[in-house]
């Protein structure tokens, strides 16, 4: 009887260690020029959950490879901009959970 | 302001008053009968001595009205009632700072005016006036309540230069969940 039990609780935590490991993702991406590939540095980054949601809105910049990184990000679909001061450059909805690398090119004027 | 409710408050004395003293058939002019005075007029009118009471409750409703009369809610003028919006902020970058704006007013053209409509303010209190573009809060002025000129502030922000965007991307419209 003890077994069984130590049995269920073992898988419990198991579970519940694996639902913790998933809750939570980073997410990473790049922005580039598209014809030279060369990243661009110092763009405001900014994910938005929905509004139903209270999760987090989170901020970041590219760094000087256009890279841009936000860590434990919650699973959901958020609204992704990419801004240049009052400028915005770039808007679409991406889905966290599933992307792991976000590509975004952009064209010099 | 004092005069109209002390005019009101005498024409309800007199509403009120004039309808206890009918109530109790109060007004004798006679004191040595006791009973209500007549007057006789040509026309065969005859009046006793309780209409001067129906006088008064008739005459009352003048000022008790007027007051009200004057001092209605004009239909361009909103009722200001003190409102707080509440909430707490969690963030990891401060100072922050929270605004709130009933009905913000969107400019898209060089050039173009704006009207923004705000409730009084007590004294002589000032307005932030910011002008927002994309989420950049691009100039903040202030504007003096005491400088309110036949219902208007004048407001003057600084003209705005922005360098054109050296890249351009795929902009997606915001979907409805979002907004």
């Amino acid at each position: 009887m003890l077994k069984h039990i130590g049995y269920i609780a073992g898988v419990a935590l198991l579970g519940c260690a694996l639902l913790t490991a998933q809750s939570v993702r980073d997410v990473n991406g790049r922005v580039f020029e598209v014809t030279s590939r060369r990243g661009i540095e110092n763009l405001e980054v900014k994910l938005t959950p929905p509004r139903s949601s209270d999760l987090a809105i989170r901020l970041a910049s590219t760094n000087q490879n256009g890279e841009f990184h936000f860590t434990q990000v919650k699973p959901s679909k958020y609204l992704l901009e990419v801004s240049q001061g009052p400028n915005l450059l770039y808007r679409n909805e991406i889905d966290a959970s599933t992307a792991d690398s976000i590509e975004i090119p952009l064209q010099k004027h | 302001m004092m005069l109209l409710a002390m005019t009101g408050f005498a024409g309800f004395v007199m509403v009120v008053g004039g309808m206890w003293l009918v109530y109790k058939q109060k007004i004798y002019i006679d004191k040595e009968g006791n009973t209500a005075i007549g007057v006789k007029l040509p026309g065969n009118f005859s009046f006793t001595g309780n209409y001067p009471a129906l006088a008064l409750f008739a005459l009352g409703f003048f000022p008790l009205i007027y007051p009200l009369h004057e001092v209605r809610i004009p239909p361009d003028y909103l009722r200001v009632v003190n409102v707080k919006i509440k909430g707490t902020v969690h963030s990891q970058a401060y100072p922050a700072l929270v605004y709130a704006a009933a009905v913000p007013y969107p400019v898209v053209n060089d050039g173009d005016g704006f009207e923004v409509a705000v409730p009084i303010i007590n004294g002589s209190g000032d307005y932030k006036v910011l002008l927002i573009v994309d989420g950049h809060v691009l100039d903040s002025q202030s504007a003096s309540a005491a400088a309110i000129t036949q219902g208007e502030i004048p407001v003057q922000f600084k003209p705005v230069i922005v360098d054109p965007p050296q890249y351009k991307g795929e902009i997606k419209p915001v979907p409805a969940s979002y907004q």
